[in-house]
């Protein structure tokens, strides 16, 4: 059997990139973002938390957005930054850590139009 | 003169009564917010993308195989659900995720139940091929089945009716005289299955039918029948019969 | 060898518990007496949100007299947690854009507070009327 990937993630630019000007990196991350306080199906026991803590997405290797999340961050978190396109254009990275340990990560090629 | 008035009447009686007849029925997708419609029409924004990207994965990996066309499969999506034959005399009514649970099932040996993620992320992947097609319920052609299978749709007409619960609320009250009223946030629809499974923002996850119409027994205050249950089988073709000729949406966002 | 990768790049950044801060000062009132509202910043949100549980939220930051932003905060006083995300960029910048979806417990102002390069801290805030859902779900 296929092993399911638990947390699926997109990792878009959007726009044309053009040297100068900004361009939108969009991120959506599959996740629960369970806050410890919805109660479960028989109503006598919490869900234990378990939310992403920490998005870090960067720009050829440097940081350019250090976040940390708490509760109030809906589901299937979407974050969307701008960043300034060098000639060169490069390679968009994403990675987060959840409180339960789990990890992940995307990269994406931004190219010059 | 007489005889072509009595002609003019008739036709203006079948344009009209048509018109109306196809302006009346409207999707789920027509209750929702103007921030909600650019959310689900943007893949980059809308949740569900994130399980079709999942679907694709595992569509690629455990069903081409058997199933070479993604589009002929889903055309079952539209059809369901069927009647299934399990002994010479009698069967059962089973929905689109009993019959990718049954699959799956055959396929990796092990008991898999439709609330797995793998039977929800297919259901999802399929609804969204079948965006555009015409539902069209599939009936039995055998004749005792035939017989069988109307029994289960009067049931549910029964059930579509019947006050229940501490609210006393029967569906039809809702959903057939109150549209486009609202109930807080929420806005009631006229209930057609044009978009399922759905994200609701509620339950921060996607889910089937099966777990829709659970939540609604549960909103009135009845008691909530079991997943899986006959009569929400027979519920689901009841409202699949009364959706028939309108288009599929594909999976959508609800509140 | 991708954990440990991401753990020693994630090390200095993730290193602070959020536990650790009170929650006191996050209250509505203190942040009212204590900020007052600048320009600077434009929170873009619905006045009147569809649901509770996601609420598109776009912030829009020009910094004033050729500073520049370092970080920010978005702050939901009326939640459980009030401390709903924090934004740090490595290199400060005089412009930013930045947008995600919250969620809201309750009808409520919620704040944007950023700070500056020198340390100085501009604030913002928009009301949101929150409607619960009507249905009790059990499911």
């Amino acid at each position: 059997m296929a092993t399911l990937n638990q947390h699926p993630i997109r990792l878009n630019i959007i726009g044309t990139p053009t040297v100068g000007k900004e361009v939108e990196i969009r991120v959506l991350i599959a996740h629960p973002m369970e806050t410890g306080y919805r109660l479960g199906v028989d109503g006598n026991e919490r869900i234990p938390k378990n939310i992403i803590d920490s998005i870090l997405i960067k720009f050829n290797q440097e940081a350019i957005m250090i976040a940390k999340l708490g509760t109030g961050i809906a589901a299937n978190p979407l974050i969307s930054v701008f960043v300034e396109v060098p000639e060169k254009g490069g390679m968009v990275s994403v990675e987060w850590k959840d409180d339960q340990g789990a990890l992940g990560r995307a990269e994406k090629m931004l190219v010059v139009a | 003169m007489k005889l072509f008035a009595f002609i003019v009447t008739i036709f203006l009686f079948c344009v009209t009564n048509s018109s109306q007849a196809q302006s009346v029925r409207q999707s789920g997708n027509a209750f929702l917010s103007p921030d909600m419609l650019r959310q689900q029409h943007d893949p980059t924004l809308n949740p569900i993308s994130l399980w079709l990207d999942q679907g694709q994965e595992l569509w690629k990996s455990q069903c081409q195989q058997c199933h070479s066309s993604v589009s002929e499969t889903a055309k079952a999506v539209v059809q369901f659900p069927i009647w299934k034959s399990t002994l010479a005399s009698s069967g059962k009514l089973i929905n689109i995720e009993d019959q990718i649970a049954d699959c799956w099932s055959k396929k990796s040996g092990k008991v898999i139940s439709n609330d797995a993620t793998e039977i929800l992320t297919m259901s999802v992947f399929l609804s969204d091929a079948a965006k555009g097609m015409t539902i069209q319920v599939r009936e039995p052609q055998d004749v005792p089945m035939k017989n069988q299978w109307q029994e289960q749709m009067n049931l549910a007409g029964q059930i579509y009716v019947r006050r229940q619960g501490r609210l006393n609320l029967s569906c039809t009250q809702c959903h057939d005289q109150q549209i486009g009223k609202n109930l807080r946030s929420d806005v009631v629809s006229p209930a057609f299955l044009t978009g399922f499974p759905i994200y609701r923002f509620s339950w921060q996850t996607v889910g089937n039918l099966d777990r829709r119409l659970r939540a609604c027994y549960s909103g009135v205050q009845a008691s909530v029948p079991s997943t899986g249950s006959p009569e929400l089988r027979a519920l689901e073709l009841f409202l699949k019969k009364r959706s028939e000729g309108m288009l599929w949406d594909g999976p959508s966002l609800r509140r | 060898m991708l954990k440990s990768m991401s753990l020693s790049l994630a090390l200095p950044y993730f290193g602070m518990s959020w536990a650790d801060e009170s929650d006191a000062q996050y209250k509505q009132s203190v942040l009212a007496q204590q900020y007052k509202k600048s320009d600077a910043i434009k929170i873009d949100m619905p006045p009147l949100a569809d649901t509770g549980n996601s609420i598109p939220m776009g912030i829009h930051f020009q910094a004033p007299l050729q500073r520049k932003m370092q970080s920010f905060e978005i702050v939901a006083p009326e939640n459980p947690n009030p401390m709903v995300m924090n934004v740090s960029l490595p290199t400060p910048k005089a412009h930013y854009q930045f947008a995600t979806r919250i969620r809201l417990a309750i009808t409520q102002d919620v704040w944007v507070i950023a700070t500056l390069d020198d340390g100085s801290k501009m604030a913002q805030s928009m009301n949101c009327v929150v409607t619960l859902n009507a249905c009790f779900d059990a499911t």
